[in-house]
């Protein structure tokens, strides 16, 4: 038996239905607008440098007493936890009773390249969680880090314990080098003091291609050609064409919190061995004793489920809470799958710990 | 070759460029049979015309969209000459249009890194570094052949130092171009074994109602074997340390341009980039030191107002016992402190406690004491 089944005459049908399509398609392309993004209404409650505090204002009421404060990673834009209206964390948990406030890291340039990660963590998570924490009257507030900002999260709270009540980490690496973890794999042998001193701060498109060249075929092409099968679609066209600006809407990395980031979580892995060190005070993981929901993504191929899970049992807690998300590293937060899972189980452990 | 079969494939060819004439409203006239069934995208993209919104997205679309309309159509053209689809042959094929040239290219043609090649780094050269091909160097009788050699005289007189630059730069670049090689191996190894991994998954499809039946099917398949693939290579030890290298020596190519440059303007006047990071570095320091201040001013503050609190509450404790007695004071306070003080006042919850401390101490001193304090204790 034969595996490919199609005629000549097939394969022309296929030709001309690929065509009519991207035909049809290309009227669709024609009349797009530009595409916007953030959908909840927010107002900017404290600015430093390029650094905004947002507070998402809510038309629902506020049932928990204690505010989520959102801290995103340094190398994409944030507003992937609100890209749209159907597609957003942040509106999903406002409708579950949350005050929402999101860190927006701004677009470093070259005057920024000698920030630390300690300015990061230390400086710029610490002055927000104070902002929020006063604005409540409270002593601690709760903390959700992504990706890379849960990783300075879990530093910023094994350093500030008495600042943070309960600790999400989502899709947040932690065993920065396991097997399958390809980013890492790639990164290990690199002269990033060479790599730093050289570039200074390091180009967002230099991180994209890194990025695409994880999975080139599939996100250079194939996605390309799969765009023929929506393009008749004005809403999933959108959809899609936000997702490419959120993809290479990208800032660039400040050179010294890269160097520290590549050296100490990379190429160290230290914060496994609680030895990344802020400012003189080394981040011992212990020190959290707080509640912590982990979620992870199953299919995510930037932060592997096994970078991920190893949290469980590095931290001092005894409140830990795991959760597999079916799922790649974007689609937690922006499939439908997501907006149906993470919120809700997001706002029922907080509900239960507020 | 039989003439049933030339004809055949014309057939087909006008067949598709007829539709897509009908598709062009006839605006497109004058299609010519003989041409690929790609060169339809190029026309209509002609035909609609691009805007700032979409024209990325419809370079990507369309070359993506050639590549697999290629695919198809070659497809089309082996099966009318043997009556199947021989993966193999097709997949031979295409990298033979390829010309091996580009190694790291995708599913039938198409190429992932369009813009910049297999080098991830290859877009950053743009202005600052010309294209550079050692292999010339190696071509016996080339002018060229002999710099390789002359890299490794010493440099010497007045121009020491410069020459010595040029040098370093030009050593840089060889060791780049080495690693280039290296890395542009390895990927076009794993295409190689993606072909494999595609004939075996194909073997898999055998079994009665697992064929493909579309080549899009086929499409998707091939990309699955080729992400594979690519993904073994790319966590190997030998692409691990290839990628490195490429990196690495990137780096030093394009620092000992920058270090050239930064001679150049500052002979000239200008600021370069190391007096401007000196700069930068300063005033990140400065802003350090300046929340550090700051910081510290509001702990004071902060702790200024505790200490106020707390004078106030003892100036409240003592009223009750300068008048009621000690016995009568602390019991009171005791009643009064607050028993589950949920959400109480930063400043204001050690307060209480420490109120209701004291009282508790002042009780127990009583008890241990029956005497009735006189009014002067």
């Amino acid at each position: 038996m034969m595996p490919i089944k199609i005629s000549p005459e097939k394969a022309l049908q296929e030709a001309v239905k690929f065509t009519q399509k991207l035909s049809a398609g290309m009227q669709t392309l024609g009349k797009l607008d530009d595409v916007h993004y953030g959908c909840t209404e927010k107002e900017a409650i404290y600015s430093e440098d390029k650094l905004v505090l947002y507070r998402f204002k809510s038309e629902h009421k506020i049932t928990c007493k204690t505010p989520l404060l959102i801290s995103y990673a340094l190398v994409n834009r944030p507003y992937m936890v609100d890209l749209q209206a159907d597609r957003s964390i942040v509106r999903n948990l406002q409708a579950m009773g949350h005050e929402v406030y999101l860190i927006d890291w701004g677009y470093p340039d070259r005057s920024d390249r000698f920030l630390t990660l300690d300015d990061y963590i230390n400086g710029y998570i610490g002055r927000c969680v104070d902002v929020v924490a006063a604005r409540h009257k409270l002593k601690a507030i709760n903390l959700l880090g992504i990706c890379q900002g849960g990783a300075f999260s879990l530093c910023y709270t094994a350093l500030n314990p008495e600042k943070i009540k309960n600790l999400i980490t989502m899709v947040t690496p932690v065993d920065f080098q396991t097997p399958d973890n390809m980013l890492s794999h790639w990164t290990r042998k690199l002269d990033v003091d060479l790599f730093i001193d050289t570039l200074g701060n390091v180009p967002a498109d230099l991180m994209n291609y890194c990025y695409l060249s994880l999975k080139p075929y599939r996100l250079n092409s194939q996605k390309y050609v799969g765009l023929v099968d929506i393009l008749d679609n004005k809403a999933e066209l959108e959809n899609f064409l936000r997702m490419e600006k959120w993809i290479f809407d990208s800032p660039d990395q400040a050179g010294e919190a890269f160097r520290q980031f590549i050296k100490d979580f990379y190429q160290g892995n230290k914060l496994m061995k609680n030895e990344v060190v802020l400012n003189g005070r080394r981040v011992d993981l212990k020190t959290i004793k707080q509640p912590i929901l982990n979620i992870f993504a199953e299919q995510d191929h930037l932060v592997p489920p096994s970078a991920s899970i190893p949290l469980k049992g590095l931290t001092g807690t005894k409140d830990y809470t795991q959760l597999a998300f079916k799922g790649g590293h974007i689609g937690i937060y922006v499939s439908g799958r997501a907006q149906r899972e993470v919120p809700p189980a997001i706002s029922k452990w907080l509900k239960e710990r507020d | 070759m039989s003439s049933d079969f030339f004809e055949s494939i014309k057939g087909g060819a006008e067949q598709y460029w007829k539709s897509f004439s009908d598709l062009a409203s006839g605006t497109y006239s004058n299609p010519n049979p003989t041409s690929s069934w790609s060169e339809s995208l190029e026309q209509m993209s002609k035909l609609y015309g691009k805007t700032d919104q979409n024209e990325a997205l419809l370079d990507q679309m369309m070359s993506q969209g050639k590549a697999f309309l290629g695919m198809l159509e070659n497809v089309y053209k082996s099966g009318q000459s043997s009556g199947s689809v021989d993966f193999a042959a097709l997949a031979k094929k295409t990298l033979e249009d390829l010309g091996q040239q580009n190694p790291f290219t995708a599913g039938f043609g198409s190429n992932p890194f369009a813009q910049s090649g297999a080098n991830p780094f290859a877009f950053m050269q743009g202005n600052s570094m010309p294209a550079f091909d050692f292999s010339k160097f190696t071509q016996p009788g080339a002018f060229g052949a002999a710099i390789p050699q002359l890299m490794d005289f010493p440099s010497f007189g007045l121009n020491r130092e410069s020459q010595e630059r040029k040098i370093e730069m030009f050593k840089g670049m060889k060791a780049h171009f080495e690693a280039n090689k290296v890395y542009n191996a390895l990927t076009l190894k794993s295409m190689q074994n993606g072909i494999e991994r595609m004939q075996s998954k194909l073997a898999e499809r055998s079994e009665p109602g697992r064929e493909l039946d579309s080549m899009k099917a086929v499409y998707d398949l091939w990309i699955d074997a080729l992400e594979e693939s690519f993904a073994e290579t790319a966590l190997s030890p030998e692409f691990q340390d290839a990628y490195a290298d490429l990196v690495n020596t990137k780096m030093r190519v394009q620092a000992s341009i920058q270090k050239q440059v930064a001679l150049a303007t500052g002979e000239l006047g200008m600021p370069t980039r190391g007096e401007l990071d000196s700069v930068h570095k300063k005033l990140a320091e400065m802003r350090r030191d300046a929340r550090l201040q700051s910081g510290g001013a509001q702990e004071l503050e902060a702790i200024k107002e505790e200490l106020a609190a707390l004078k106030r509450e003892v100036a409240q404790l003592k009223k009750p016992v300068a008048s009621k007695g000690l016995l009568a004071a602390a019991r009171e306070s005791v009643q009064s402190a607050p028993k589950n003080a949920a959400e109480p006042k930063p400043a204001q919850a050690s307060v209480s406690k420490n109120a209701t401390a004291t009282a508790k101490a002042a009780v127990k001193t009583v008890k241990a004491n029956p005497k009735p304090p006189t009014k002067s204790a």
